[in-house]
């Protein structure tokens, strides 16, 4: 029990003796008055009022109470006001210790609920039985408020949400059994020279033919304008690709038999054939895709293949822009001439140049089954089997699998083989009567619910229920075969088996969902939506759309490399390597030893301050507007997420604060703390942000000087005061112990679909206990959980 | 046509103008419409409230586009949803409804959204019950019988075909889907009851969620039964186009909540408004940063452009006749407002209420209600009764706003 010891070791110093001890006197001398034994204004009589707050009533009142002084509407303006540190102090004691039961109120029932699938699963579940891929914008918001998307209390069903349901599989139905097959998504060019020499002499050719007589340019121009035509073709490269300038930008827009491309959105992989030349030593080439600066030095002076993925939104003519671009190691003298679109002057050859030769592109989104009609035909019609017989065992078969290894009810099997025989009746072929009857599976209750069989005898789940629970944990998905043959073979209770098969199904690709189901929730990414990040940089690689894409994947590469390779969660405070690929690298101005296309570890120099949640671009610019970092919303994140504390949300109607404070960040939120009913939890908040001011909104490092410095100091509950932010990264490890727990409990809470409370704690304390003497490893810790007891039972 | 859009087409091929076809229908006069329209985030702390009370009050900046309809104008102040427990950051999501939700008391008139409740009483005769619609997927202000969020429309050009489009099957055809509708909902009905005896209490609840939701749906069968015989009627403009957003969305948006009244589609509707799109297209920065700068320039042009666009709206209701000769407006009462006020006050909301109501309801300029009758639950009290619903009290309510009671 040593985590609940330092816990309130934590708490303890900073609010001091127990509630009602610390309520008391501020009881008594502020509210009696009109609260007590004589007038019971509002009915509220608070002498007699217990400070149990295990009690739901109690707590509520209390609530209530808090409700009020947060509001500074009690006590009343004409009655004596409290001073504002004792205001603060009961403010405090209060909001935590309320924030603190009403997880004590959650744990009552430890049951995991039915619930319907959440979106994620929902599309996850529709690809695997269909092999069609629904995008995530064609399919309803789960419209949940809960703590993570697959708690059942966020997860409503409604009339309109059951319609949609239909809709959807019909939808995939459709795609699947499609007599077209499914659209590729590519496109590749390589007659680049070709195109442009021909196009380049024959402007050449007119203005010959016209003997520069064009009425609407001057005879000099034209003359002009041919001489660099002619340069153009003079060069030496000109039949190994288009010849681009430093700063030339490229256009390239596929024929209208690829429309299909047009505003497609997602994930691509771009090849390009290549070479640059020309280059001074120490210049760095970069091609511009679509914002994403893709550094080529490996084409120096070698011609060769590149392939870089990237995430795109497509015109509407599906146009790639490209643009070539060069830093220069030394700015030359004078000003650097670039690439000018109305330039006509003779093309100097010996500037650098990229010489494009190929481009393909590819979409890489998990795209539709080739063999997706094979999906819902599993098995060929059987000479003697009569068609109504084929169809059958066809919709049963279908069935098992949307019900997860649960057989169909006869009734409802009849009543869908007879649909289908009407279908056909009405002179549909197979592929078009058949959807109707799986559409219905796939809009059926028990297709829509998980569900767990339960009895009061038996709180233990099924093998088959286990292998559900196991792959919509790790995968958001239905379990494979594998996991079906185990359960069907009662294998899946024996320890060994379980933790085999948590390493597979972790290794597959599927488990992505566990990053972007809990990880992204737990960091509360989604905040990232809603700023557009600034950046002040000048070099190259500055924050933007396409950068942000790859900053969004570091966390969840991060936590993957973590489970894969069982390292221990503490890393999550501060470690010695960063998962990158080469354009992150380079935008944390590391060494680029690793690819683009991959995110890798990449080991950190000793004082580098990247280690961590802390050090990630995406994590320190979301705690922020876009526009300036936010010390609070930092401060706040190193509470709730680094230390594991609570975090009390903010109250409604604290007075505004009037007094406009000139100064930097850090001294206008010490002015703010001037209210008590700011104070109250900003004292603790912010000087646990400060640290972290040595990132900018956009995560990059700040330039070090006095101002900056003496921004840093600052303080954390408990662990004491720091003075930058690597001590303050030290101060944080010391608490580990608390950091895990609070972490285990939410990877828990994710785990069972339900929230955590005091209830569990001695589940929790045994994982933690399990896991501690090899340092917390994240794939300890999901193998403790789901052999845990709760895992497998309801 | 698709077989599952059967119940949202109404099945005949006939399509005359509206106004014509349904003045024939119609004997009696033009019906009372209610909408309800939240805006999220708040508005600017100086140039929003006028600060005369009473009819003869100098309109703000940030109001500024609505001075031609001032006189139909009341603006509240003082007006608050009574709990202190409100979220002051899901700040549409208690709107409709006043309750505390952090403690719900439970039964209907602490859980369920005022259009919502109004839609049981005026959206009898129409085809739709109720209309809601939300800037784009989350929809939290419409809330039905048991609390639960109704999700709402949110693409433009699916609420066209919605609303107006007919689909091509037969008469008897669409009579047949409808059966066979009512008996797929018995097999899944039965499916859910063969689970019901498996799983435990906290379970069965989810499960009836599921059963009131297959109710639901055969209610709206029955309706479709009443109305698959009549056509829909034309809406007098083409289909949207695809992908539209920001201020193009929302008046596409007014254009069909008008639309969708005018032909007695619906009598009801609520519209949780977008936000994020319209600032970014006037580049005014991220919304919860607005909120939390009420003093700034751009909070006052946020208001300025929802100003502009309620302004579009009313202008609309005024120019759009009924059957009868009189207005929209004549025959609509609209509310319009915030759960939040600036930062994390929601004492003070952001209220206006506008139309005539056919006379049920008048215009009172600015109005500062009292303390202790300033109740945010009395003005939709007061609105559901001038709508003809006969309730006592809505959520905690403690009176009736006088004030614009005609």
């Amino acid at each position: 029990m040593r985590y609940i010891f330092l816990f309130h070791l934590l708490i303890g110093p900073a609010l001091g003796g127990t509630l009602s001890q610390e309520l008391k006197p501020f009881v008594e001398t502020y509210c009696i008055s009109c609260h007590g034994e004589e007038k019971q204004k509002g009915k509220l009589r608070l002498d007699t009022l217990s400070t149990d707050l295990a009690d739901l009533k109690t707590a509520e009142q209390w609530q209530d109470v808090l409700d009020e002084l947060n509001a500074a509407a009690m006590p009343p303006e004409d009655e004596p006001q409290p001073p504002a540190e004792q205001l603060t102090k009961v403010l405090q004691r209060l909001s935590y210790a309320l924030t603190d039961a009403q997880k004590l109120h959650y744990g009552k029932n430890r049951e995991t609920v039915m619930r319907r699938l959440n979106k994620r699963e929902y599309i996850n579940t529709i690809y695997e039985l269909t092999g069609v891929p629904l995008k995530d914008s064609e399919v309803i918001e789960d419209q949940s408020n809960a703590e993570f998307d697959n708690h059942g209390e966020g997860l409503y069903v409604s009339s309109f949400r059951l319609g949609q349901y239909r809709e959807y599989a019909y939808r995939a139905l459709d795609r699947a059994l499609s007599p077209k097959p499914p659209e590729v998504f590519s496109y590749e060019k390589s007659d680049f020279a070709e195109e442009k020499n021909e196009a380049v002499r024959k402007a050449a050719d007119k203005l010959e033919a016209e003997n520069f007589q064009n009425q609407r340019h001057s005879v000099e121009k034209q003359k002009e304008r041919h001489a660099f035509l002619l340069s153009y073709l003079a060069q030496s490269d000109r039949d190994e690709g288009l010849l681009l300038e430093d700063g030339q930008p490229v256009s390239i827009k596929p024929r209208t038999r690829h429309a299909n491309l047009n505003r497609k959105k997602g994930a691509f992989n771009i090849s390009i054939t290549g070479r640059v030349k020309n280059l001074s030593p120490g210049d760095t080439p970069y091609l511009i895709v679509n914002e994403r600066y893709v550094d080529v030095s490996a084409l120096i002076n070698n011609q060769k293949e590149l392939s870089v993925d990237v995430y795109l939104h497509l015109s509407y003519t599906g146009a790639f822009p490209l643009t070539f671009h060069v830093k220069k190691a030394t700015q030359p003298k004078g000003k650097h001439q670039r690439w000018n679109k109305y330039s006509i002057k003779p093309i100097n050859p010996d500037t650098p140049r990229f010489i494009l030769s190929s481009f393909k592109i590819v979409s890489t989104d998990r795209s539709q089954a080739k063999d997706a009609a094979k999906k819902i035909f599993t098995v060929e019609q059987g000479e003697t089997e009569t068609d109504e017989q084929y169809i059958r065992k066809i919709i049963q078969a279908f069935a098992f699998k949307a019900y997860r290894g649960r057989p169909i009810s006869d009734q409802f099997l009849k009543l869908l083989t007879d649909l289908y025989l009407g279908n056909v009746a009405k002179g549909l072929s197979q592929f078009d009567a058949i959807k109707e009857p799986l559409a219905l599976i796939l809009s059926s209750p028990k297709f829509i619910y998980l569900t767990e069989a339960s009895s009061a005898e038996n709180r233990y789940i099924s093998e088959l229920e286990l292998a559900v629970r196991l792959s919509y944990f790790l995968w958001s998905a239905p379990p494979d075969q594998e996991l079906y043959d185990l359960a069907a073979r009662g294998l899946l209770s024996n320890q060994e088996t379980i933790r085999a098969q948590l390493i597979r199904l972790l290794e597959d690709e599927r488990s992505h969902a566990l990053g972007q189901g809990f990880l992204n929730k737990w960091l509360e990414m989604e905040n990232l939506n809603l700023i557009d990040v600034e950046s002040k940089h000048k070099g190259p690689l500055q924050y933007n759309a396409q950068v942000e894409q790859l900053l969004r994947q570091e966390p969840l590469a991060f936590f993957r490399t973590l489970a894969l390779e069982n390292l221990s969660i503490i890393n999550m405070i501060s470690s010695d390597f960063v998962t990158v690929n080469k354009t992150l690298a380079a935008y944390y101005q590391l060494p680029a030893t690793v690819p683009e296309n991959a995110f890798q570890k990449l080991l950190l120099p000793a004082d580098s301050p990247r280690g961590g949640l802390l050090g990630m671009g995406a994590i320190l610019a979301k705690l922020g507007n876009g526009k300036d970092s936010s010390p609070v919303l930092r401060g706040k994140f190193v509470l709730s997420r680094m230390m594991g504390m609570v975090s009390p949300p903010p109250p409604p109607n604290v007075p505004d604060l009037d007094i406009q404070v000139e100064g930097n960040i850090r001294e206008r939120l010490l002015a703010h703390q001037a209210k008590p009913q700011c104070a109250s939890c900003h004292n603790r908040i912010d000087p646990a942000g400060f640290g972290l001011e040595i990132f900018d909104q956009s995560g990059q490092l700040r330039p070090v000087d006095e101002a900056l410095q003496s921004m840093l100091p600052g303080k954390l509950p408990a662990l004491g005061q720091y003075e930058t932010f690597l001590e303050q990264r030290q101060l944080l490890l010391k608490n580990k112990e608390n950091f895990a727990k609070a972490f285990i409990e939410d990877l828990s809470s994710y785990a069972f679909a339900r929230r955590i409370g005091f209830s569990d704690a001695v589940m929790i304390d045994h994982i933690l206990s399990e896991t501690e003497d090899r340092g917390y490893r994240l794939r300890d810790i999901l193998c403790e959980i789901v052999l845990s007891d709760e895992f497998r039972s309801k | 046509m698709h077989r599952r859009h059967f119940l949202r087409g109404a099945g005949a091929f006939l399509t005359l103008p509206t106004l014509e076809t349904f003045a024939e229908q119609k004997s009696e006069p033009a019906p009372l419409r209610l909408m309800f329209l939240g805006f999220p985030w708040g508005v600017s702390r100086n140039n929003w409230f006028p600060e005369e009370n009473g009819k003869d009050f100098q309109i703000t900046k940030g109001l500024q586009p609505l001075s031609d309809h001032k006189d139909d104008l009341t603006i509240f102040k003082n007006i608050c949803p009574l709990h202190s427990s409100h979220s002051a950051h899901n700040t549409l999501g208690y709107f409709l409804t006043s309750g505390d939700h952090k403690r719900p008391k439970g039964g209907a008139y602490d859980l369920v959204s005022c259009d919502q409740l109004a839609a049981e009483t005026l959206g009898v005769k129409t085809r739709y019950s109720s209309l809601e619609i939300s800037g784009r997927g989350n929809n939290f202000m419409s809330r039905d019988r048991s609390g639960k969020p109704v999700p709402g429309h949110s693409d433009p050009l699916a609420l066209y075909h919605h609303l107006f489009s007919d689909g091509t099957v037969s008469l008897d055809e669409r009579r047949y889907m409808i059966r066979k509708e009512r008996s797929i909902m018995d097999a899944f009905r039965d499916q859910s009851r063969s689970l019901e005896n498996k799983i435990s209490r906290a379970d069965k609840e989810k499960l009836d969620e599921y059963f009131t939701s297959i109710r639901q749906i055969e209610k709206d069968l029955t309706k479709a039964e009443q109305w698959a015989g009549i056509p829909k009627p034309e809406p007098g403009f083409q289909a949207p186009g695809k992908g539209m957003r920001g201020t193009a969305q929302v008046k596409m948006m007014y254009d069909l909540m008008i639309a969708a009244i005018q032909t007695d589609m619906t009598r009801v509707v609520a519209y949780q408004q977008p936000l994020d799109r319209i600032l970014g297209e006037l580049n005014l920065g991220g919304a919860h940063g607005l909120n939390h700068a009420p003093e700034s320039q751009n909070a006052t042009t946020r208001d300025i452009a929802l100003s502009e666009l309620l302004a579009y709206l009313i202008d609309k209701l005024k120019t759009t006749k009924e059957y009868d000769g009189s207005s929209l407006f004549d025959n609509t009462i609209l509310s319009y407002g915030s759960g939040v006020c600036w930062q994390h006050g929601i004492r003070d909301l952001p209220i206006i209420v506008t139309g005539k109501g056919k006379g049920r309801i008048r215009a009172a300029g600015c109005v500062e209600l009292e303390e202790g009758k300033n109740r945010l639950s009395n003005l939709w009290l007061t609105i559901l009764q001038s709508a003809g619903l006969e309730l006592d009290a809505f959520s905690h309510s403690n009176g009736l706003i006088d004030e614009i009671r005609a």
